[in-house]
């Protein structure tokens, strides 16, 4: 049977609460906050991922899922009213579960006239400062800043570098792990530690 | 063409029956109907009461081209039973009573249980029988305003 998991209990004061949280972590990539929990969520997602559905999609967006589960399809058409599309390449905001298979090369990194038109990926991990950590610099860090989100695929930093290297173009990122969230915007490079 | 049938869409139109009912019936009629039904069961909001408008459509005579009548409000809520959480209710009703809403949200959750006989014969039939009269009485009213035209034969030629 199907289940429908409740969204924000106020969504107007709800979803006004994770979007400071997200415009916050964008505006100072590496700085991990904490994302107001909606009531219920689809089981295996983080709090903050469905926080962020909650407040970043609408009827106007398209999204994109790289797992089928009639619940989580089920909360996003309840209370966001967004369109689902099959083909990655459509999507305006990307849910990844499982970054080690998702297809990052085929989302839309917008157009010259449209840098825009690009893709927004929300990845959930497991922590977001307990894995390989990373030092990342560009607009919105004086210096370098550090930071250790969990991503299980190897390639991702180097994808990372790609993504960077089209700038004015390339997708942005966001990391959801339980109740906190992380932002890698296009703009910022990333350098991995030495060993 | 062969039709199959799908005891799903049978379901789903007399759903959609029951929740027009819900959303034509007055607010009144509604809130004594649904008094019968003793104490109502434990709910959780999935959607609290919304108040928007939406823009009703309409055909001049019922064939002509669609046109936007105008808007009208619109109250929605949804709602799932403790009893039985897999069960949602939904209510689109008319006007901005927040109390109706919620009370044909809860009835059409019931109205997916083993009380379905219950609820349509306590509230969805009388709902119904009060809508058919209202109408027979607006059609009474208009009926006897109506005027017959008809022309005599003209008499040259």
């Amino acid at each position: 049977m199907v289940s429908l998991a409740a969204g924000f209990d106020e969504p107007v004061f709800g979803t006004q609460l994770a979007f400071r949280s997200i415009m916050e972590a964008i505006s100072f990539p590496g700085r991990v906050l904490e994302v107001v929990r909606p009531q219920g969520h689809p089981k295996g997602w983080p709090s903050s991922l469905a926080s962020g559905c909650l407040t970043l999609l609408d009827s106007d967006v398209t999204v994109w899922l790289d797992h089928e589960d009639p619940d989580a399809l089920n909360y996003l058409k309840f209370h966001t009213g967004c369109r689902i599309s099959p083909r990655p390449e459509d999507a305006d905001f990307a849910i990844i579960l499982d970054v080690a298979s998702a297809p990052l090369h085929q989302f839309k990194i917008g157009t010259d006239q449209y840098p825009d038109r690009s893709a927004t990926l929300l990845i959930a991990c497991e922590s977001l400062t307990a894995g390989a950590p990373i030092d990342v610099s560009g607009p919105g860090i004086k210096s370098t800043n550090r930071m250790a989100p969990n991503i299980r695929n190897n390639q991702f930093w180097g994808i990372w570098a790609d993504n960077n290297s089209l700038y004015p173009l390339g997708f942005d990122v966001f990391f959801f792990a339980d109740n906190a969230v992380l932002a890698l915007p296009r703009g910022v490079s990333a350098q991995p530690l030495e060993v | 063409m062969d039709e199959q049938f799908d005891p799903d869409q049978s379901a789903n139109v007399s759903r959609a029956e029951w929740m027009g009912v819900l959303a034509r019936a007055s607010t009144t009629s509604l809130a004594e109907l649904i008094k019968s039904l003793g104490e109502l069961p434990e709910f959780n909001w999935l959607r609290q009461p919304e108040v928007g408008a939406v823009m009703t459509r309409g055909r001049a005579g019922g064939t002509g081209q669609v046109f936007s009548v105008g808007e009208m409000s619109v109250t929605r809520c949804a709602v799932t039973l403790t009893s039985s959480p897999d069960i949602v209710g939904h209510a689109y009703v008319q006007g901005r009573d927040i109390e109706k809403a919620k009370s044909a949200a809860i009835c059409d959750a019931l109205l997916q249980t083993n009380r379905r006989e219950e609820v349509l014969r306590s509230i969805i039939a009388p709902l119904k029988d009060e809508e058919s009269a209202r109408h027979l009485k607006a059609r009474r009213k208009a009926g006897a305003t109506k005027v017959d035209f008809f022309t005599m034969v003209r008499a040259e030629s």
